[in-house]
């Protein structure tokens, strides 16, 4: 669920509307409703219970009266003696009694006088219902068996006529409590009638009971609704008598003595079906605020997500390399959104440019290493001229060609051989060719000195770092000498300017970075060096050389890890160019006229290993220049690879 | 989120319950005590309302017993027992149904036994007499003159009445199969010779039910008809030209009966109420408001006037279903 909905937008902005909007609504209804049902009932019932009071009031009454007349009928001594003696000359005076006793109740009931077996023998109504009545059943026995004159009541039982709904009898008894007739009175539904006329309205039922629930009366939805053997049935069953039955609330109440019971239906106010009408107008809207909130879930969804889609479609296509997408946004868009959509262009505009000027760069770094690839062309045939002449110059006498040659070609095939970088040994030796051809060249004019201590021989340095500053010291330092002297001496010296330079510019911050880079893809950087050495055709020498370099940086000893790697060139010739000096400090390659190598060293070595190392040149009394290599030997050479090729 | 919604369901909880609470509170009846399973029976009765309801309500006015009443007609509540419907009290129908179905009942032999007719009692006491019904023939006293008038049963297959008799279907009226066994019995013609000479004598046509003979006959669309006694008198009592013929060649009185159902909850009332109706005021109601004639042999009651077949009810309950297949048939 939770996932179903947070998987979109519009699913979380729906739900989130609609929470907001269908709980408040429902509540409220609901409680409005409940509360409005609750207090309706309330107040109905207190009615109802008012009126059924007041029905059991008249009714009470009514039998009060109809038990008090009996009574005194039953203990009249005219109508004992008439009924004990039988003579039928009383009839006028008993009747008399008999019309005054109950003048009050005669619309309601009828009464009559039976004797001790059973016979009519006077009768208010004009035609009276039954001559005789069983004494061995029913309502006279009950009065028999009551054995004093008090009413007793039993609903009528008689077929013959059957609008009779209620007897009532008391037996008249004579001086020894022997019974010697009864005074009955029956009731009609006219007398119930008369009684409850205009207690109740036509919505209303009323239904009387006798004890067994068995109905007497009744009258209205009463009747229509056959309550009483409803509620008999409820008895039989066990359940409450009081529910409701068909929207009419059932009230019952008991007729004290006389053992009836009486029942009052009042129509429910608020019915099942008001509610069920309530309860539908408040689903009807509760469908109508979910339609709602679907369409403004889906306008207000829109119109957030359609740029932000625009937005993720534009930023799939530039993860595939469309650079030149661009959002199109209406430009009556001022807010968060419109403003991401611009800052995406830009970004994307600017990328676009940035990947431009790489590939330029790229363009051009190709173009040069096809035509370094162009000028190394063959070297082997070069190599193998140069060992040709070596030996014709061998087979003719002629020793100076031969180690010409021989020097040429070992300088050659280290000047171009695949690896950025050699041993300082290997760098010296090199060095140490350019003499002695130079010597050659100049016919021993001057003298050449190499002072390599045996501990920095392993240093890895950039190829053809000293050779250029030698070259320099002999073409331009030794010009117009007859006898010069060129000394290259290595040595280590304490890392000063790394010190010096910390305050401001941490140095190891790029060797950190360089190492880490290192560390992450060591293997492939070399391998990919390896590879873009053209000249370098099988990846075995590669990986042996690889091998080496690692070898040579475990031999270092840690003493002279941090230290600085000084090679100082020195020659006793003329000393210099002050103007060349100063553009070595200022690191300017504006006029580089002359000296190209010194120059090209320097910015190797700055390249390489930072601003802190590079050339210094000085002149030196009497007479000549030193020029002073600082480089740092804790450097790696692989770490370096990298940068040296691009 | 989850928190929220719990909130807003706890709330919506306690509002309904705070609605159903304020309804819940309604006066409990104190009015009536709950009904006792020991102030309680249940009878199945096949009797009309006239005759059951002062009966059962004066039972309940004198003992305090709620009785339950189920009415219907009489195979269809036996039915219903077979079948095991909660009852405690057969009560209605004559007594070769009850002979029938004996070993659902329960039985019990009366305190009135002794002063009870021994014309037709239950062997082992499955059932107690009610009344005694006697069968006879009836005719419209307008339309038919005396001198015509159908003395027994053997005028009415004379062919004289061909399509003027009212009968009822025996195959749905108890009373009705009774008549023809009364009949075949009555007539010692034989069963076969009986059967076929009636059903040629009623023209193919029987009423639906036994209320409905004496209607025809009022009405004039038959002019014979054979019913029950009771039914006869009440309709005489009620002002209607009809004649009681009692049958020269005699007829039977097989009583209905009454019959406590085999294990029943309320053995106690049923027993009681067994005792009532054959008890004096009972009987006595019944000769003097139902027409019927009592079973008790020291009642004092109008001479009877008519010769008694010795009815044999067991071959009665034997020949049952052959007779109603037959009878069937004939009058397809």
């Amino acid at each position: 669920m939770k996932t179903f909905i947070g998987k979109s937008f519009k699913r979380e902005l729906l739900f989130g509307l609609l929470l907001v909007s269908l709980i408040p609504l429902v509540l409220c209804s609901v409680f409005l409703i409940e509360l409005f049902r609750v207090k309706l009932t309330d107040d109905s019932r207190k009615l109802d219970l008012e009126e059924a009071q007041v029905v059991n009031g008249t009714l009470l009454d009514f039998f009060d009266d109809l038990d008090e007349t009996l009574e005194s009928l039953a203990s009249d001594a005219l109508i004992a003696e008439a009924l004990a003696t039988g003579r039928s000359g009383m009839a006028t005076e008993v009747y008399a009694r008999l019309y005054e006793e109950t003048a009050q109740l005669r619309e309601k009931a009828e009464f009559e006088i039976y004797s001790a077996d059973g016979t009519c023998l006077f009768s208010v109504s004009s035609s009276p219902h039954q001559k005789t009545l069983p004494v061995y059943w029913g309502i006279l026995r009950a009065a028999l068996l009551s054995e004093t004159s008090e009413m007793v009541i039993q609903r009528a039982q008689n077929y013959d006529d059957e609008s009779l709904l209620l007897s009532a009898a008391s037996a008249v008894l004579d001086e020894n409590q022997q019974c010697i007739g009864y005074v009955t009175a029956f009731m009609d539904e006219d007398g119930f009638g008369e009684i409850l006329n205009g207690l109740f309205g036509n919505q209303d039922g009323f239904c009387i009971l006798d004890e067994f629930l068995e109905t007497v009366y009744s009258a209205g939805t009463a009747n229509s609704t056959q309550i009483g053997s409803i509620l008999k049935s409820r008895y039989l069953a066990g359940e409450h008598l009081q529910e409701d039955y068909e929207n009419n609330r059932v009230y019952m109440m008991s007729l004290g003595k006389t053992g009836l019971y009486f029942a009052l239906l009042r129509p429910v106010v608020l019915t099942s079906q008001t509610l069920q009408s309530m309860y539908s107008v408040l689903f009807w809207m509760v469908l109508a605020t979910t339609v709602l909130g679907i369409f403004l879930s889906a306008a207000l969804s829109g119109q957030l997500f359609r740029p932000i889609r625009a937005l993720k479609e534009a930023m799939e296509k530039v993860q595939k390399g469309q650079l030149d997408t661009q959002v199109q946004m209406r430009a009556d868009r001022p807010d968060e959104l419109g403003e991401l959509a611009i800052c995406f262009n830009r970004m994307t505009l600017e990328l676009k440019q940035y990947m431009e000027t790489q590939v330029g760069q790229q363009k051009q770094l190709d173009e040069t290493r096809i035509a370094m690839m162009q000028a190394q062309l063959n070297p082997h045939f070069l190599y193998n001229t140069l060992d040709t002449i070596k030996w014709v110059a061998k087979e003719n006498g002629i020793p100076e060609i031969a180690t010409l040659s021989t020097r040429l070609a070992r300088l050659l095939r280290t000047s171009i051989s695949g690896s950025q970088f050699l041993s300082l040994r290997e760098e010296m030796d090199l060095v140490d060719c350019y003499a002695q051809i130079q010597k050659i060249r100049f016919e021993g004019r001057f003298v050449f000195e190499i002072s390599l201590p045996q501990e920095l021989c392993e240093i890895p340095v950039p190829k053809l770092i000293v050779q250029p500053i030698v070259e320099n010291a002999v073409i331009h330092g030794l010009k117009d000498c007859e006898q010069g002297h060129v000394c290259v001496r290595a040595f280590l010296a304490p890392d000063l300017c790394a010190e010096t330079y910390s305050g401001s510019r941490p140095e190891t911050q790029p060797q950190m970075q360089m190492e880490r880079q290192c560390k992450l893809h060591p293997e492939v950087q070399n391998e990919r060096q390896c590879k873009q050495q053209p000249e370098v055709q099988n990846e075995r020498r590669c990986k042996q050389q690889l091998a080496a370099q690692t070898e040579t940086r475990s031999e270092l000893q840690s003493e002279i890890r941090n230290k600085v790697l000084m090679i100082e060139v020195t020659d006793d010739g003329c000393g210099m160019d002050p103007q060349i000096m100063e553009q070595l400090k200022r690191e300017t390659d504006a006029h580089r006229s002359g000296h190209i190598g010194l120059y090209n060293v320097n910015t190797i070595l700055r390249l390489y290993y930072g601003e802190a190392y590079g050339l210094t040149a000085e002149r030196i009394s009497p007479c000549g220049t030193k020029v002073t290599i600082r480089m740092p030997v804790r450097k790696s050479p692989n770490g370096m690879a990298d940068s040296s090729v691009i | 989120m989850k928190r929220l919604m719990h909130l807003v369901l706890i709330f919506l909880l306690c509002l309904s319950a705070a609605c159903t609470g304020c309804r819940g509170k309604s006066a409990e009846d104190a009015l009536l005590p709950a009904l006792e399973d020991s102030d309680r029976l249940i009878v199945f009765t096949s009797h009309k309302e006239e005759v059951y309801e002062p009966i059962i309500r004066e039972f309940e006015e004198r003992t305090g017993i709620w009785v339950e009443v189920t009415d219907g007609g009489t195979a269809e509540l036996l039915d219903r027992i077979a079948a095991g419907e909660e009852c405690d009290i057969m009560f209605g129908g004559g007594v070769e149904s009850y002979e029938s179905c004996k070993e659902y009942f329960e039985p019990y032999r009366s305190s009135e036994a002794d002063l009870l007719s021994a014309e037709y009692v239950s062997d082992g006491d499955f059932w107690t007499v009610f009344t005694r019904l006697p069968i006879v023939l009836i005719y419209n006293s307008k339309l038919v003159d005396v001198s015509e008038a159908p003395e027994g049963f053997s005028d009415l297959l004379s062919g004289d009445w061909d399509g003027m008799i009212a009968f009822a279907d025996p195959a749905n009226s108890g009373s009705s199969y009774t008549m023809l066994v009364t009949m075949i019995q009555a007539l010692d013609l034989g069963v076969d010779e009986t059967l076929g000479a009636f059903a040629g004598a009623l023209d193919g046509e029987m009423a639906e039910g036994s209320g409905d003979v004496a209607d025809q006959v009022v009405s004039g669309k038959r002019l014979v008809g054979i019913t029950l006694e009771e039914t006869a008198r009440k309709r005489i009592l009620a002002g209607d030209d009809l004649t009681i013929v009692y049958p020269e060649e005699g007829t039977s009185a097989v009583p209905d009966g009454c019959a406590i159902v085999q294990g029943t909850s309320h053995l106690g009332n049923a027993k009681q109420f067994v005792d009532f109706i054959v008890s004096e005021d009972v009987q006595r109601l019944a000769v003097e408001t139902m027409s019927r004639r009592s079973v008790r042999t020291d009642f004092e009651q109008e001479e009877e006037s008519f010769g008694l077949i010795d009815f044999d009810l067991e071959l009665a309950v034997q020949w049952r279903e052959k007779i109603l297949n037959e009878w069937a048939e004939l009058m397809k």
